[in-house]
This record gives structure tokens, sequence and C-alpha cells, in this order.
């Protein structure tokens, strides 16, 4: 009795530290991915507005005194996408 | 049986009871060490991506409100990041990576100097490019007075930026009887079809360089050769063929390496010509003849001569060209750190029957940043002390 106990109970832990496990490979994987995506699409979007910074109406608007609108300094739009840590797929669901 | 065997037996029970705890203690730990790891990847490529984007901002803001005509501005953007490191057992957010972005941008180049537009007055400071090193961003309290005391700071836009130039403008003028070699375009054709060399070097004497106003004309034609003391002028000279050159590359202080000329100055007589020029290759204010006009550090004179045991290969600039190792110039990479841990203090508490200890441990972190610019400049040292913290850790 005692020898089935001892097998079922190695099963029982193998199955929940299999879950845990695969759980964590996805976590690990997608925090990767959304990781790497992020700097891609940051890096995309700064880049974008380099273009409004430097170009001759954003120094007409320094000209005129805004300082807020006007600054090649501060035009950066990014808003990062949300992870989805746990899901299949990631950020991109 | 034998006591031996009996004793084997029972080692082994009681380290099977332990085995889960033990397997669990051993591969959790490396499975969160391998997050840890990724989340300190993320946080370096995060940082260094924003110090890039930060840099490029800054060196054009930069250059958009220098006043001077355009000249290229460079930003070095330095950040002592804590980044925390799975490997230290105590969790200290050491300030290890050294995030460094360099931009140069050139703004407003339709307007040209006054310089350059008229001849009539010398170069400006603002003339010349400028480079920038901003290392992180701290109050002036955190900052050590050395930093403060720095003999070349040109501008105070950042309570750590710093601007320098690498260049000045010199005069020094044309001995009687010498010459100086100038740089011309390549008159023959199939030379310059054939990426021989575009450009060619020719020995002038001083008594066939004239100056000549350009103002209101047109380079080659038939001005006439203006000798007004006060003024700034182009030089040129003429060939056999009739032909006038420009000179605005030569090596006028005979150190085989050319100049920027930027203007010339003569005498009522078109004698006596003095050239205004950029020397970014060696010279200064100690050099035998000329003399500093605006602008730049103290250079020194010395020449380089180049030992083969003292060369490297700068892998940066590609392979195999070799580079004097104290010849590297701008941001050095060997900065130094110090962390001095100023004291740990444990605090033990007994309630009932738990028992709560606290330890505080101080740490301070210094890091100096070294900057070499122009030839056998020593180092200027970016000592950056940041401020103790408390690592507050309940156990």
């Amino acid at each position: 009795m005692k020898i089935y106990f001892t097998k079922a109970q190695a099963t029982i832990e193998f199955t929940l530290a299999f879950v845990t496990a695969i759980l964590f490979l996805v976590l690990t994987c997608n925090l990767f991915v959304w990781l790497n995506h992020d700097l891609v699409r940051r890096q995309r979007a700064y880049e974008e507005s380099r273009v409004r910074a430097a170009s001759g109406t954003m120094q007409h608007f320094i000209v005129e005194g805004t300082t807020v609108t006007g600054d090649p300094g501060k035009l950066d739009f990014y808003r990062r996408k949300p992870m989805n840590l746990f899901t299949p797929g990631g950020y991109n669901r | 049986m034998e006591k031996p065997v009996k004793r084997l037996n029972f080692n082994l029970e009681s380290s099977k009871k332990g085995q889960a705890l033990a397997e669990l203690a051993i591969f959790g730990s490396i499975l969160l060490f391998c997050l840890a790891m990724l989340i300190q990847y993320g946080l370096d490529a995060n940082y260094q991506q924003q110090a890039q984007m930060q840099a490029f901002r800054k060196a054009q803001k930069i250059a958009f409100y220098r006043d001077g005509p355009g000249a290229a501005s460079s930003l070095t953007l330095i950040k002592d990041k804590p980044t925390p490191d799975p490997r230290d057992q105590w969790g200290l957010a050491e300030r290890s990576p050294v995030i460094g972005a360099s931009n140069s941008i050139a703004w407003n180049t339709n307007l040209s100097a006054e310089y350059i537009k008229q001849y009539t007055e010398p170069p400006k400071p603002q003339d010349l490019p400028v480079m920038y090193f901003e290392v992180d961003h701290l109050n002036d309290a955190d900052r050590p007075s050395e930093a403060s005391a720095t003999p070349t700071l040109l501008s105070d836009s950042g309570s750590n930026a710093f601007g320098f130039y690498t260049a000045r403008f010199e005069r020094i003028p044309c001995l009687p009887g010498g010459s100086i070699t100038v740089e011309i375009p390549n008159p023959d054709p199939r030379q310059t079809r054939a990426n021989i060399s575009e450009y060619i070097h020719k020995e002038i004497n001083c008594e066939q360089i004239k100056v000549m106003r350009i103002e209101g004309g047109v380079f080659g034609g038939e001005e006439e050769v203006y000798t007004h003391n006060e003024l700034l002028m182009q030089p040129y000279f003429q060939d056999a063929g009739g032909i006038k050159h420009r000179i605005t590359a030569a090596d006028v202080d005979g150190d085989t390496k050319l100049e920027n000329v930027i203007a010339a100055n003569a005498d009522e007589d078109g004698n006596n010509i003095e050239f205004m020029y950029i020397d970014s290759n060696e010279g200064g204010p100690t050099h035998p003849r000329g003399t500093v006009v605006a602008g730049g550090l103290p250079i020194d004179t010395g020449y380089i001569y180049l030992d083969p045991r003292d060369m490297i290969w700068d892998t940066s600039m590609g392979a195999y060209r070799p580079v004097r190792s104290t010849d590297k110039q701008g941001l050095l990479q060997d900065f130094e750190k110090t962390i001095k841990h100023t004291g740990t203090t444990l605090t033990k508490t007994e309630s009932g029957g738990t028992i709560a200890s606290t330890t505080h441990r101080n740490a301070e972190q210094v890091v100096i940043h070294k900057i070499r610019l122009n030839d056998g400049q020593a180092p200027l040292k970016l000592p950056v002390r940041f401020p103790v913290h408390d690592d507050v850790y309940h156990w």
C-alpha cells in the first residue's frame, strides 16, 4: 500500500512541476519577445518623430517662442503595448 | 547485520527525505536566475536605446540654439544607470554599465558666418565645431568640486554638460622668401577619372600669393586686388596657365599637414601675407610663429612619435588600423569605479514567537570618466559621486 502511494505521489509531483515549468517557459519566451519587439517599436516611433522635430515648421515654432510644442527634444509619442506574459502568443493577441 | 551497512541504509533514507527540497532549491534558483538575467538584459538594452535617443535630441537642441552658422555640434551622453545584478547577493544596484551615445548635427547651414560672407571680421568661437560631454543628471550638490573647476567649461546648458572646442583660429605670417604647400584640384582629367588622386600638392612662394576681396564678385573674375589692411580676404595664386586657384587647404605652418585656410591679410602693397587658419592637428598658444585668435583648448605642440610597441588595434575603426593606445581621443573606455561600503548595521527584534532582523547597508559609488582631447592632452577626469543610499534588507 505504501509503495503505490509513493508512485502516485511522483506522478502528481511530475504533473504539477511540468505544468509549472511549461508556464515558466511561456512566461520567459513571451518576456523575451516583448522586450525585443518593444525596442524595435520604440525605435521606429522615435525615428518617425525626428522628421517633425527637424522640420522648418518646428524651427518656426521655436522662433515664435513656443517652448513645449516646438521643443525638438520632447517629440516622442511612444506608448508601450501591454505584455500578456501567460498567454500563448504573447502580447500580439 | 554488519554495522556499516546499517549505517549506510539509515543515511540514504534520511537523504531521500530532503531530496525534493534540494531539487527545488537547485532548479528553482536556476530558473529564477535565468529570469533575472533576462530582465537585466532587457533593462540594459532599454537604457542604451534611451540614451541614444536622448543624445540625439539634446544634440539637436544644442545645434539649434547655438549662435553660430551651423558648425557641427557633437554630444556624448554618459549615463551610469543602476542596473540590478542577480549575481550580487546583496542586490546592490551597481552602476556598472557606462552608456554613451554620440551624435553630431549641423544646423542652419543656410546661414554662413560673417567672416565667410564678408571677410570683414575675424571668426568667432561659435563658428567652430563644438563637442559636448554630458555626464549623468545630478544636482550640483552631488557633484564634487573637481568637475565644476573644469577650465574649459564653455557652456552651462546643463549641470553636468561640458562643451569644448577642439580647434582654434590662428594667424601665421607667410615669411618673405618663404613658401607654403597648397592643395589644389588635380588638373589632369585622366588621373581624376582613374581615381588616382583628385588633389595635388604644389609649393608656392609667398610672393606669388595674392589676396582678393570676393564681396560682391565671383571668384576667378577680374576683381581688383584689394589691399586694405583691416580686412580679411581670400588668398589665391595664379598658375602658369593663368588660372586662379583659391587657397583653402594648405600647409602654412610647415608641419607637413594641411590646415584649413579661412582668410588672409596683406599690407597695402599686397605683401606680408598673414593667413588665418584652423589647425585641428596641432599648434596652439605656444606655436613658435602662430597667434591664437579665438577658441580652442590648450593643445600640446609636441609631435607624436609612433612606437610600434605602443600601438594597438582599434577595432572600432575597422580592421588593420593601428592606433597608439595613448592617442585615443574622446571618451576613454577605461573608466574608474569604486564602491565604498560605509557601514552595515544589524538590528534584531524579538517579540512573542517571532524574530525580525533588519540590515542597513550603506554604499557610495564613485564613477570617474576620462576624456582625452587633442594630442598629448592628459585625460580630463570627470568624477561623478552618487549619493549614499541605504539598502535595507528584511528577514
